[in-house]
């Protein structure tokens, strides 16, 4: 069973369903759809329906424009983007540090 | 060397570059110009300047109106040195002019001339007003460059659109209506194979981004400035960045005694049957930027080479890497060619294909020369997959 992360999109506390929230008497395991409704994010407070799921997709993305490759290993510190930021997770806004275009423009490296 | 009016206060005053046959290895027959766009208003305003052996006519053209001293504005839409060779002398005549350029014109301009020039950084959506006109700069990233940019003048309804829409044809006539269409948008169907092909997204992009302005004249960097056939050119483009294609082949090959001719040949005679139009390019009589102009509207991309020294002629090898550069989209491939013994070249060329991701023909594989029950047998096959 793949365990999934969700982020608060205030905050940026993640809930991990692996841990769940024990504190909180969420035991380990509770995916974040069993949640309650009621249920907040124990950091700042914020409603359920500002998580957001946590991209664990990995993958390099390459421009398809100048070739430039998009690691989240290395993020984008230029742009703020720190290490580790999915590409999935990266602003609508950002664009290629090379050539400018968005990332639209970006395509999965699957080999 | 006189000015151009385009509309009251504003001038071409560019540069013809009459002989110039070799643009980075894009065959100019035609030359090329350098168009600079002078604006006359409460602040004198450039748009782009010229290759730097072309900078004493633009300034001659400048002088005829105003001192170049005298400009306050200057625009640069693009880094590259087509347009951007006249700065360093102009930015020292015009002493007190701001450069208005993309962040990455500014960085670029930098990286070029190593001058610490007044630089304004402009994002796009940006409106620069110059007396009784605005300036509105909308960024075109890989349209063809990073820094890519171009200048909309909403009260006289101008694009300037620099490198986009524009031709290598020299002539002292200035409007699309003063010239054959027919050469005007061969030129313009060239220029985009060439220089356009590979950024067909950004292109699009850069097409939707201009699509809700009123544009009575295109004004671009090179060529001839549109203010009749203005639909004509963008439903162009529109086709040509959609990748849209007609039944149509074009076999590329080069020959070491005739025997890849005669599959090329056999090939033909395929589309023929088939009627499908047909273009035989042979590379000894064809430059690379000629074929890139047919292939920018062919479904059928057909290339052969025999096999010598164990791998493809160099002619076919500078083919492919301009093309797999170039790297047209929604294509059919057809590798061929003749072999002594080991016949390597059909499957290099083949692979160089499928790097394009094209969809594959059979290839076609002759040893020595090909009798005529073969070829018969070479143009029924292909018949059959088309
Ligand atoms: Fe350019
Ligand atoms: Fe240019
Ligand atoms: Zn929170
Ligand atoms: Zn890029």
């Amino acid at each position: 069973m793949m365990f999934k992360k969700h982020r608060c999109t205030k905050c940026s506390f993640i809930y991990n369903s692996e841990i769940g929230y024990p504190d909180g008497n969420i035991a380990p395991g509770t995916l974040f759809e069993e949640l309650p409704e009621y249920w907040v994010c124990p950091l700042c407070g914020a409603a359920k329906k500002f998580f957001k799921e946590v991209d664990t997709n990995m993958n390099k993305y390459r421009c398809t424009a100048c070739g430039y490759i998009y690691d989240p290993m290395n993020g984008d510190p230029d742009a703020g983007i720190n290490a580790g930021t999915s590409f999935g997770d990266l602003p609508d806004d950002w664009e290629c540090p090379l050539c400018g275009v968005g990332k639209d423009f970006f395509e999965e490296v699957t080999e | 060397m006189q000015p151009v009016k385009l509309k009251a206060g504003i001038y071409w005053v560019g540069g013809i570059d009459w002989d110039i046959r070799n643009f980075h290895g894009y065959l100019t027959q035609r030359g090329s110009t350098y168009n600079a766009y002078l604006i006359i208003d409460e602040k004198v305003t450039l748009i782009d300047t010229v290759k730097h052996y072309l900078y004493d006519e633009m300034i001659e053209r400048i002088s005829k109106i105003v001192d170049p001293a005298k400009i306050d504005y200057i625009v640069s839409n693009h880094v590259e040195m087509d347009h951007s060779g006249g700065l360093p002398k102009l930015m020292a005549v015009a002493k007190n002019a701001t450069l208005f350029t993309s962040p990455k014109g500014a960085s670029g301009l930098k990286a070029h001339y190593h001058q610490d020039w007044n630089f304004k950084v402009v994002k796009s959506g940006d409106s620069l007003n110059i007396g009784k006109r605005n300036l509105a700069f909308v960024h075109t990233p890989m349209a063809h460059w990073p820094d890519s940019m171009v200048t909309y003048l909403p009260e006289d309804k101008i694009l300037f659109s620099n490198d986009a829409l524009g031709q290598h044809l020299a002539t002292s006539e200035r409007f699309d209506d003063q010239v054959p269409l027919g050469i005007t948008m061969l030129e313009a169907k060239k220029y985009y194979a060439n220089i356009l092909m590979l950024f067909d997204r950004p292109v699009a992009g850069a097409l939707k981004a201009i699509g809700g302005l009123e544009i009575e004249m295109i004004a671009p960097s090179h060529g001839l400035i549109w203010r009749t056939h203005i639909s004509e050119i963008v439903q162009a483009y529109q086709k040509w960045s959609a990748n849209e294609t007609i039944e149509k082949a074009v076999i590329v090959y080069d020959s070491m005694w005739g025997s890849t001719a005669k599959i090329a040949a056999a090939i033909q005679a395929a589309f023929e049957n088939k009627g499908i139009s047909v273009k035989m390019m042979c590379l000894t009589a064809n430059h690379i930027s000629d074929v890139m102009t047919e292939v920018i509207d062919a479904k059928y991309l057909c290339i052969g080479s025999p096999t010598l020294n164990n791998n493809m002629m160099p002619t076919v090898a500078s083919f492919l890497t301009y093309l797999k550069g170039l790297a047209p989209k929604n294509r059919t491939g057809l590798a061929f060619g003749s072999y002594g013994w080991s016949g390597q070249s059909i499957g290099l060329v083949e692979t160089m294909l499928k790097d394009t991701k094209m969809v594959i023909l059979e290839k076609i594989k002759v040893q020595y020369v090909p009798d005529q029950a073969g070829l018969q047998k070479i143009t029924v096959d292909l018949e059959k997959q088309l």
